[in-house]
């Protein structure tokens, strides 16, 4: 259990996955504008972070590895995580029309935010357990989620102040991510 | 002839990713801690954006388009592991500093983007211009940020010693701190010139 | 949608997949060995450069020789690589590795044999998962390494044999260490013949 817990400390603080290991910028920049799609964007990504690496886990270490076929990784991995956002997209249109509507103009933008298939590819490159698995994809969405919000939250304060021209934008948001960066880094030491 | 030009030419400074288009950020902070490693993650980009363009716009009349996304990525991830093979074969000491990134050249955004924006529509040799430009116009980004914070944050170039000895190195810029602060400045003096000299383009 | 359009996305989808799938494996026979070069030489050859105590005039990554010793839960072989070092032609000493469990999964040691001494020359770590700063101080410590240096092959050096001092605070590491290489020696006996 100590274990557990101290792999998502380590997870969520000092090698936040955003802002230390990089993983999930597009969406980052793209829909920190506002708190309110910070909070889709998150709720969405840890919900199909949680499902992505848990497949992913089992189809390499059932169907890949058996196999021989571990250089098929990638093409095995992007290939579950196309579908699976296909699916839950058309399960969540049927079964849950009001968490559709919340979660619904995000849910393609997963397919292609990194941090589902880097966290999908980390497992197996760290070796982990099954277990280890689903806590290490929570933490990390968790992770995702704070630094995203944290911004978000930043960002909607610019709306009210004067930013010069040629900062606005990108530009003001990244600096503003690499200060957030410098916080954090300040938890490296803190878990493994 | 000249269009070919163009779509090549557009690639290296009036839509150069990741500036203009803010696209495929991640690997761009991640591997430009030195020059080495953005050259190489750059060839690889170059790669597999040839490859995927080249194939999308050839079979572009064949391919249904219901189904275009997942056989782009087939194609994508069929390329980035040939990359990874060869890496692994021939570059080893690349392959072991890389290490995830080479197989997240599947989820670069700029990739498929450029599949579904671009190759899908045009003949195959612009497709295949277009590929280069934004592949060497990519690559040169990441070379330029690189080697800023390399000589910055190190005192080095290409693992060569550029700054006096006496020079200890400006350590955040190698950190991850370093990459987005960095990375914001280059944005904003790009933003600066466009603004001085041309109407504001379309940002992504 | 009609029948037609659906049978003509399953042939593309599948005539794609076909295709790549082809391309890919023959592009994975064609770098598998190369592969396999690279780690060697990566990964395997410092360790074996550091573990060989005695002269030699030959590349032994080069003359490595692959050996069979035993079977899988699942019936097939596990092979080793074997790492000759030669003098004028004859070995004088044999480096390969061996695997023992440490507090965080396995500990890769490479160990090498001196032939006519028919004792162990020296060890060095290849790959390990453990704790930097708490387990890897066994590896940093050099009265913990050098202790395996020329003992007997007869010495029983698995922990709780009592011939071996493991590291205070890095018990777990020590102990993978010293399975490792007791491993290894159990290894060289039974396949004596095979390995040289």
């Amino acid at each position: 259990m100590a274990d557990y817990l101290l792999m998502m400390v380590t997870a969520i603080f000092a090698n936040n996955i955003l802002l230390i290991r990089f993983l999930g910028l597009c969406p980052f920049v793209g829909v920190s504008t506002s708190l309110e799609s910070a909070l889709g964007m998150s709720a969405a990504a840890l919900f199909v972070n949680v499902l992505a690496s848990t497949i992913s886990w089992n189809v390499y270490n059932f169907l890949l590895v058996p196999l021989e076929l571990e250089y098929l990784r990638t093409v095995a991995f992007i290939l579950v995580i196309a579908s699976l956002v296909q699916l839950v997209e058309i399960i969540l249109q049927k079964v849950a029309p009001a968490l559709y509507r919340a979660l619904g103009i995000y849910l393609p933008l997963i397919t292609t935010n990194c941090m589902i298939f880097g966290v999908a590819v980390l497992n197996i490159q760290e070796k982990h357990s099954f277990m280890e698995t689903i806590v290490y994809a929570f933490a990390t969405a968790i992770g995702f989620s704070l630094a995203l919000i944290i911004l978000a939250a930043i960002r909607e304060r610019f709306a009210l102040g004067k930013v010069p021209a040629m900062m606005s934008g990108f530009p003001a948001a990244l600096i503003t991510a690499g200060l957030m960066a410098l916080c954090f880094t300040g938890f490296m030491g803190l878990g493994q | 002839m000249s269009r070919i030009v163009d779509e090549f030419t557009k690639g290296l400074w009036k839509e150069i990713p990741p500036f203009r288009f803010v696209l495929g950020l991640c690997p761009v902070l991640a591997v430009t801690s030195s020059v080495s490693s953005a050259l190489g993650l750059g060839c690889g980009v170059i790669f597999v954006l040839m490859v995927s363009n080249t194939l999308v716009s050839t079979f572009r009349h064949h391919i249904p388009s219901k189904i275009r996304v997942p056989v782009f990525i087939v194609i994508i991830a069929s390329a980035v592991t040939i990359v990874e093979l060869m890496m692994e074969a021939y570059f080893y000491s690349l392959y072991e500093v890389l290490g995830i990134w080479i197989p997240l050249i599947v989820v670069n955004c700029l990739i498929l983007g450029r599949a579904e924006a671009f190759a899908r529509k045009e003949a195959v040799h612009l497709a295949v211009a277009d590929g280069l430009g934004m592949g060497i116009g990519f690559t040169t980004s990441l070379v330029v940020l690189a080697s800023i914070r390399e000589v910055i944050g190190a005192g080095t170039w290409f693992g060569l010693q550029v700054m006096p000895k006496a020079y200890l190195g400006f350590e955040l810029f190698q950190r991850p701190p370093g990459a987005f602060i960095c990375l914001g400045l280059m944005l904003a003096v790009i933003n600066f010139i466009s603004l001085k000299t041309e109407k504001k383009g379309a940002a992504c | 949608m009609t029948a037609r359009e659906i049978v003509r996305m399953v042939l593309v989808l599948t005539i794609v997949t076909g295709i790549w799938g082809g391309l890919l494996s023959l592009v994975k026979i064609a770098t598998e060995d190369q592969i396999q070069y690279q780690r060697i030489t990566n990964i395997k050859a410092p360790a074996l450069k550091r573990a060989l105590t005695v002269e030699y005039d030959n590349d032994p990554i080069k003359d490595r020789k692959t050996i069979v010793i035993g079977t899988d839960s699942k019936g097939k072989p596990i092979e080793r690589a074997v790492f000759p070092a030669k003098q004028k032609g004859k070995i004088v000493a044999v480096g390969f590795e061996a695997y023992g469990g440490g507090y965080e999964g396995d500990i890769g040691v490479m160990l090498t044999i001196l032939v006519e001494e028919d004792t162990l020359g020296s060890i060095a770590i290849t790959t390990h998962t453990e704790t930097p700063g708490v387990g890897t101080i066994a590896f940093q410590n050099d009265t913990f390494m050098n202790q395996f240096k020329n003992r007997s092959l007869n010495t029983n050096l698995s922990p709780g044999g009592g011939n071996v001092d493991a590291v205070t605070g890095a018990t777990y590491t020590s102990d993978g260490v010293a399975k490792a290489v007791q491993q290894g020696i159990e290894i060289y006996k039974k396949h004596k013949e095979d390995i040289l």
